[in-house]
């Protein structure tokens, strides 16, 4: 086929084309944000989540805290509170008071009583909250 | 006017009998036998499940708190629901098994080499988007497993935190994952999945059922039909059978202040699950889209008949790992008893 080099059509074909390019580039450039949900600005705390007395001497007493849970330990009259969010992915840690450890269900991760990984995929520690204990009762930041 | 001659005029009826003639008569290779008609039976499962799916959503509530309730109603007290629960539940199953002894019977006989290696890569994307419809389709029940490991699933993805959160809709699972799954297990990947169908199909048309060499003896595709017909009424027999015998019951609605001792998925999801004990959550990631990525670069890894054999080999090996890993996923941290002895796996699946 002969070389007819740059013709209007061809010029008008290809600026056609560039435009419905830019057109469809745009629109999902518009769209990507809209898939993601706005962060979350809310801020938790401080909240009286219980008491003493609802808390195991050596144990571990699971609250609802902000949009999700808050793990509180108790040993003697030290107080520590986690995220239970395993933070390998996300399942709810268990408090195992016969190891002092906490467990994870879904892939075998191990904290220490500090929230520190000791065993399975975990690498990070547990996140702690901050925790104030007034008169009878437990607030949680 | 005749009735054939109004249609014709205006649909070109007649030409699309002839197209069905002219495929019909297409020459295929002689050597084409039963394990050539596992696609048919793929497509078949799919439209199975479009079918019941669609059937299904009519009555299916998409929320947290409505979810579970609904797929109970459809179950326990819409006429016929438990079966179309089940039919849906065991075709989507089936499909896998079908979408991955499909690949593997590709897969041997090297029937990805040029000029074929566009139709593997949609079929390994088919085989991929029916495990994301089986990812999304299990969450929707909102039952207790099923929610445990969609937060498991959304929470490796924390490393890319815009990532995790577009899945999500949000910071943790809400009435926007549920909209966001059903969305996608409804419109999204069906629409996908089709789209793939078509062009794989496309393609096979194109360029034939399977390679051929010019000197090869052949015999049209009318001789294979009547294995396809064949082969797609034993899978529904089989498909109605299990389905009948084992029906889909509905789990515990999910309790979120809880994770469950026992979250194990599917048996599809098993390799996945185990890689990521052995990992941390990023190279576990990076290893299992890593996995993805080389079943769909199969056709320009493997780069000539000398080393077919070694090619072979190593893909093969590959696929025994990842059942393997499936095995030590579904044994790990549980206890059998075998030959009268009980044997306790911990969560790596190794003996204790």
């Amino acid at each position: 086929m002969a070389d007819e080099g740059l013709t209007r059509r061809r010029l008008l074909d290809g600026a056609l084309a560039a435009a419905c390019l830019g057109c469809a580039a745009a629109a999902g450039c518009a769209t990507l944000p809209y898939l993601i949900p706005p962060p979350s600005r809310r801020r938790a705390g401080p909240v009286a989540v219980a008491s003493l007395d609802q808390i195991p001497l050596e144990g571990a007493l699971a609250v609802p805290f902000g949009r999700g849970r808050a793990l509180i330990l108790r040993r003697g009259d030290s107080f520590a509170a986690f995220d239970p969010a395993c933070t390998h992915a996300r399942c709810l840690v268990e408090w195992r008071p016969d190891r002092n450890q906490f467990r994870c269900p879904c892939h075998g991760g191990v904290f220490d009583a500090e929230g520190q990984p000791v065993a399975g995929p975990p690498r990070q520690p547990l996140a702690r909250f901050e925790l104030r204990v007034r008169g009878r009762r437990v607030f949680l930041e | 006017m005749k009735l054939g001659e109004w249609f014709e005029e205006r649909f070109g009826w007649r030409g699309w009998v002839q197209a069905a003639h002219d495929e019909l008569a297409k020459p295929i290779p002689a050597r084409v036998n039963w394990s050539f008609t596992l696609g048919t039976a793929a497509g078949f499962l799919f439209s199975v499940l479009v079918a019941t799916g669609v059937l299904l959503a009519l009555n299916y509530s998409a929320s947290l708190s409505t979810g579970h309730a609904s797929v109970r109603d459809i179950t326990h007290d819409q006429a016929g629901g438990w079966l179309l629960r089940s039919l849906h539940f065991w075709a989507a199953n089936l499909l896998v098994l079908a979408l991955v002894a499909h690949a593997l019977r590709v897969f041997a006989h090297g029937a990805y080499r040029r000029p074929r290696e566009i139709t593997w890569i949609l079929g390994g994307l088919m085989l991929l988007t029916a495990l994301a419809l089986c990812f999304t389709g299990d969450f929707l029940p909102l039952e207790d497993v099923s929610y445990w490991a969609t937060t498991v699933v959304t929470g490796s993805l924390e490393d890319v935190p815009t990532l995790a959160r577009a899945f999500r809709g949000g910071d943790a699972i809400s009435d926007a994952t549920v909209s966001r799954f059903h969305t996608a297990h409804v419109w999204i990947l069906p629409a996908t999945m089709l789209a793939l169908v078509l062009l794989h199909l496309r393609l096979v048309r194109r360029l034939g059922i399977s390679p051929r060499s010019p000197d090869e003896p052949t015999v049209p595709f009318r001789s294979h039909l009547h294995r396809e017909i064949l082969s797609l009424t034993a899978v529904a027999a089989l498909l109605v059978t299990i389905a009948v015998l084992l029906p889909r019951e509905v789990g515990p609605k999910f309790d979120d202040s809880r994770t469950p001792a026992d979250v194990r998925p599917n048996w599809y999801f098993l390799p996945m699950y185990q890689t990521l004990k052995y990992f941390p959550r990023l190279p576990g990631l990076v290893l299992i889209n890593l996995g993805a990525l080389l079943l769909l670069a199969v056709p320009f890894l493997d780069r000539g008949w000398t080393r077919r054999r070694w090619f072979v080999f190593a893909g093969l090996a590959a696929f025994a790992l990842v059942c393997l890993l499936g095995l030590l996923g579904y044994v790990s941290d549980r206890a059998f008893t075998l030959f009268g002895s009980e044997i306790r796996f911990d969560v790596y699946g190794i003996p204790e």
